[in-house]
């Protein structure tokens, strides 16, 4: 891919990552064997060598929330506290002159973003939580306009897709409103949904200006705490 | 007399803690001496080989932690003319486990023997995940340990000791943070600017057995697992805020790793320990 790429001779950086998922730590031994083993590739195929390395650093996202150890007082069995294994991969990403990416920053507490990039984390990687926020933005509206069958539906039409599966805890005490939450933004791009949103639209005006909004406020959150704004 | 002093924490867990010292006799009988703290344990509930019995109206109440059990036992060490012939001092509290037949304070003193600079040292924990960074049967240099069992080199306790009008709560350890959260890394910042270092080696293991907090807080006589470590946070907080005007545990890694890096400008020979 990154050989294609870059014999269209466009001005692209790459990001790299092993987007396992395994939800555990990467450890300083991959790490490096990852970033040596690209810099060899690059080199043979006279390609530059990717900007950016998603990195799991203490950050792992569960339901709606981090339940990795950059949040938490407590130690994660077999991981390192983030107060070791965060500096220690920024240093080899400094070694190997590519940025680091935080995989997982999803539901991170504010506390927690403003010090990302004081730790020297470049990037952050943040998925499900802007989703999350324009389903919530959907449901309430959906709630305080009083369409209860479009909010019975929609809840209905996520939860059946059974996409919150592999985001629940084990010991769970998630209802079926909260997975469907989990799920929703998976069912956005459906044939289903759409049609759904058009008569939600027909009936609540600016309904995707409002739910647009709630999106930026959620973004608008990392931009503060990252001092972007 | 012994090169270690031992001293164990106890609160109200006396079959606990006389596992803890049978084993250590058992196993290392002929390299420490063992002396237990009673923080305010009830006197049914004391272990039999209970050395200070702490019965004051605060202590009964709210125990005496990390902190203050060991500031009592090393200040009573100090006072009572028992301090000059030790060269270390180990201290666990009673939910300390070791592997079966592990001769920890013998290793313990080895290694101490073999890393001159080791002010600080720790036995890893199966569940740490430090152990893959150090690899088997070797040691590391750390900025942060967790304080489960901490054997210091007397030198450097000599450094830090506060000898005017000292107590159990200032002697060694900051015992006004109560249950402790962040004074590790103080306590490991003021290791390395005083020209130490702090080391886990996984050549032994020791475990913290949370269950005892978990199920028998109540014998215990303390506060649940989750209110306990509410407060663990917040009175962590709120003390390196007092005392150092910091906002964030993140500021306390960094004032701890920054005398971590120093250490090996001033000692680059001891590089080959860094992490």
């Amino acid at each position: 891919m990154l050989v294609i790429c870059s014999k269209k001779k466009q001005d692209i950086i790459f990001e790299i990552g092993t987007e396992e998922q395994s939800g555990s730590n990467n450890s300083q031994e991959e790490l490096e064997y990852t970033l040596e083993s690209m810099r060899k590739f690059c080199k043979n195929n006279k390609i530059p060598f990717p900007s950016f390395i998603v990195i799991q650093a203490g950050t792992r996202v569960m339901e709606t929330k981090n339940i990795g150890s950059f949040d938490s007082p407590i130690r994660i069995a077999n991981e390192l506290p983030p107060e070791i294994q965060i500096p220690q991969m920024i240093n080899i990403c400094n070694k190997h002159g590519i940025f680091m990416k935080e995989h997982n920053t999803d539901y991170l507490s504010t506390d927690s973003l403003q010090w990302q990039p004081r730790l020297g984390i470049h990037a952050a990687n943040i998925a499900p939580e802007f989703g999350v926020a324009e389903t919530k933005a959907f449901i309430n509206i959906l709630k305080e306009g009083g369409h209860t069958d479009l909010l019975d539906e929609f809840l209905k039409i996520s939860y059946d897709s059974m996409k919150w599966k592999k985001w629940m805890l084990k010991d769970t005490d998630a209802n079926d409103t909260d997975r469907a939450i989990v799920a929703g933004h998976y069912i956005f791009s459906s044939n289903e949904f759409i049609e759904l949103k058009a008569r939600a639209s027909g009936k609540i005006d600016n309904l995707d200006r409002f739910l647009k909004n709630k999106v930026k406020e959620s973004i608008f959150r990392y931009m503060k705490a990252f001092n972007l704004t | 007399m012994k090169k270690t002093a031992t001293i164990i924490l106890n609160r109200n867990l006396p079959e606990e803690t006389n596992a803890l010292v049978e084993h250590l006799k058992k196993y290392d009988g002929d390299f420490t001496d063992i002396f237990v703290v009673e923080a305010g344990s009830d006197k049914n509930n004391l272990s039999k080989y209970c050395t200070w019995h702490i019965e004051t109206e605060e202590v009964v109440r709210h125990g005496m932690r990390y902190s203050r059990g060991m500031n009592y036992g090393l200040l009573k060490l100090w006072k009572e003319g028992n301090w000059g012939g030790y060269d270390s001092f180990f201290l666990i509290t009673n939910d300390t486990k070791f592997p079966k037949s592990q001769n920890t304070i013998k290793t313990l003193q080895k290694i101490q023997a073999e890393y001159p600079k080791v002010g600080v040292l720790s036995p890893c924990s199966k569940r740490w995940g430090e152990k893959f960074l150090i690899g088997p049967d070797s040691l590391k240099y750390f900025w942060f340990i967790h304080n489960n069992a901490y054997f210091l080199r007397k030198e450097l306790v000599e450094r830090l000791i506060n000898t005017d009008d000292p107590s159990y709560v200032n002697f060694l350890f900051d015992g006004d943070n109560f249950r402790g959260y962040l004074s590790e890394s103080e306590f490991i910042a003021k290791t390395y600017a005083n020209d130490w270092a702090a080391a886990i080696t996984t050549k032994i293991y020791a475990e913290e057995d949370e269950s005892y907090l978990l199920d028998k807080s109540k014998v215990i006589k303390t506060e649940s697992y989750e209110k306990n470590l509410q407060l663990y946070v917040d009175e962590g907080l709120k003390w390196a805020k007092k005392k150092y005007g910091f906002n964030s545990r993140w500021q306390m890694m960094q004032y701890s790793q920054l005398f971590y890096e120093k250490f090996f400008e001033y000692y680059p020979e001891e590089k080959i320990n860094k992490i």
